[in-house]
């Protein structure tokens, strides 16, 4: 029985209506011991919004990324997911609703070449991935959208090296093919472009914006261009905390944010 | 020209296994025809094990105590209930797989030196019972007297070089078994946890649950192996399931080459062999075995497979295990 894409994603797709938003979190906190990481935070993001998430080292960003993406439990609050309330689903259970993301610090399979790293997001959603006896490369359907990821980034020529042999660009590049491999409505990306060349960033931030628009994405980045480039709407973090939201302009003239993020004159 | 060679490389080494455990058998003496059969019992075993070491990248140091599991359902089974080789063997292989699913629960959620520490408990745990159980088991005497099976064909088992056959057949069935299983889906989600067990939880695997199945396929395989022993060795002993056994299982995948199949069960032969050669010279067995596993962490840390394979790479890449010793 030939089982299309869209059969196994089936029963991990959310009904989707239009006027909900993507993502609503409520009062969300973590504690780390006597550490609160992130107090009270409240966001709503749209359906296709980009939004960007900036804040200074230690504001929370990352941890509120862990939060959403399953690998911290909350502490408190809630996390809504197209009105459904995801909070204290596992990670796995949250990226086959659509949840995925990258990571600040390259996070690959870096003994396994570039089309296996490929391959193993590409059937993480699919039913066949507890399939014992027969061998991975036969399945054609993993195997087009392997190789159409890998053609939309420009890893083909690459696709038999070592991820660990690659260089820190590629990598980074494939962090995001990864991600974006199952699909997903809510892209999380955790500073994409650190450690990239100007070049690099800038090769980076086009891609970005090519991306389906029907893709939701909460970006974190440090890089004002990028983030005055991709988002018209910015959260500003501060110490675990919420501190401001606007548009570039706003965030820009803001007093406190130019105090505390951009440095004051 | 590298490919090339290494192609070539491929087609003599498979040439000459053909040779020697197909072909040449039927003119070595029984001491030789004995040896190789225990290589090829092993080498199912250091197989299995590599599952969880070279492509799941947990270190079990329990794995004997499915091995033995398997064996002393086979020995109860055949001298006191005198079953026949089919209930035996999947009395054996059922008894071992359903233990391992018990402790699957406990060890899934394990990495690294918990997994090992927890492994080696639940080893120990099988080996107590082997030892303490003795209306059961016959504690530290084990249980003797295992008689070889009568499958009902005009050639008997008790031939040592029929029973050969038995194993090899046996062998190439596991070894075949097990590189379409690390090669399936479900395979390669394993070597995905090897390298990085956080992207696949955010990726959308159930990390435990593929973690809890490599153990238990691993046991299924190594209790395999378990089976076939006692039938070769008419004898079992807690011997067989203790820490010394475990870690030799270990050092076997070790040193062929972790990740590789084919390597632990080369190491399993060359285990077997120094074991047996040297064994007949003195007692310190355990001294050489460590000596074997500081050469090998030494000097080929990627195991001897990798070593060749890298050697006729030209050297420049050099493969690199993580997470294993």
């Amino acid at each position: 029985m030939a089982k299309t894409e869209t059969d196994e994603k089936k029963d991990c797709t959310l009904f989707v209506k239009d006027s909900v938003p993507c993502l609503v979190i409520e009062n969300l906190s973590k504690d780390f011991g006597g550490l609160r990481a992130v107090d009270g935070v409240n966001l709503t993001i749209e359906q296709g919004e980009r939004r960007v998430l900036m804040g200074p080292n230690g504001a929370g960003k990352t941890t509120l990324f862990n939060m959403i993406s399953g690998v911290y439990p909350a502490t408190e609050g809630r996390i809504l997911f197209f009105q459904k309330d995801v909070s204290k689903l596992p990670p796995y259970r949250r990226a086959a609703l659509g949840i995925a993301r990258t990571y600040q610090i390259t996070n690959l399979f870096p003994n396994l070449t570039v089309a296996e790293n490929i391959l193993m997001a590409c059937q993480a959603l699919s039913r066949t991935k507890f399939v014992m006896f027969r061998p991975v490369t036969s399945y054609h359907h993993l195997r087009d959208r392997c190789d159409q990821l890998l053609k939309e980034f420009d890893l083909w020529d690459k696709r038999n090296e070592l991820v660990k042999n690659l260089s820190h660009g590629d990598q980074r590049q494939i962090e995001v093919a990864i991600a974006l491999a199952g699909k997903p409505h809510l892209l999380l990306l955790d500073e994409p472009a650190a450690g990239l060349s100007s070049a690099e960033t800038h090769a980076l931030t086009l891609l970005l914006k090519r991306l389906d628009p029907k893709i939701t994405i909460l970006l974190i980045e440090h890089d004002m261009d990028v983030a005055f480039e991709f988002a018209e709407k910015i959260t500003v973090l501060y110490q675990g905390k919420f501190l401001a939201e606007g548009t570039k302009e706003e965030i820009r003239n803001n007093p406190t944010v130019q105090e505390i993020y951009l440095g004051a004159e | 020209m590298k490919d090339l060679l290494a192609s070539k490389t491929r087609t003599i080494a498979l040439s000459l296994a053909f040779l020697v455990l197909v072909l040449m058998p039927p003119f070595y003496s029984s001491y030789w025809i004995t040896l190789l059969t225990q290589m090829l019992i092993y080498g199912i075993l250091a197989m299995s094990l590599d599952i969880l070491i070279g492509y799941t990248g947990l270190s079990s140091f329990g794995h004997a105590g499915f091995f033995g599991a398997s064996a002393y359902v086979v020995a109860i089974l055949s001298t006191r209930y005198k079953m026949g080789f089919v209930s035996c063997l999947v009395g054996g292989i059922g008894v071992a797989t359903a233990i391992s699913m018990i402790f699957g629960l406990l060890v899934a959620h394990a990495t690294g030196v918990y997994f090992l520490i927890i492994t080696l408990a639940l080893g120990m745990v099988l080996w107590g019972l082997a030892f303490r159980w003795v209306t059961m088991t016959g504690g530290d005497n084990g249980i003797s007297g295992i008689p070889r099976p009568d499958l009902g064909l005009p050639l008997s088992l008790k031939d040592p070089l029929t029973y050969y056959y038995m194993i090899l057949v046996f062998f190439l069935v596991c070894l075949i078994l097990m590189a379409i299983y690390v090669r399936s889906p479900f395979g390669h989600s394993l070597k995905g946890i090897r390298e990085s067990e956080s992207r696949m939880r955010v990726l959308g695997y159930h990390t435990w649950l593929h973690k809890y199945l490599s153990y238990v396929s691993a046991a299924a395989f190594g209790s395999v192996a378990g089976v076939l022993w006692a039938y070769f060795d008419g004898f079992i002993s807690p011997y067989n399931m203790d820490l010394t056994a475990s870690i030799e299982i270990i050092l076997m995948v070790i040193l062929g080459g972790p990740g590789t199949l084919v390597g632990p069960a080369l190491g399993a032969g060359i285990i077997v062999f120094l074991k047996n050669f040297i064994s007949a010279y003195t007692q310190r067995w355990l001294l050489i075995l460590g000596t074997i596993y500081i050469l090998t962490i030494l000097y080929a840390p990627q195991g001897l497979v990798n070593l060749i394979r890298d050697w006729l790479k030209g050297g420049e890449k050099k493969t690199e295990l993580k997470g294993i010793v």
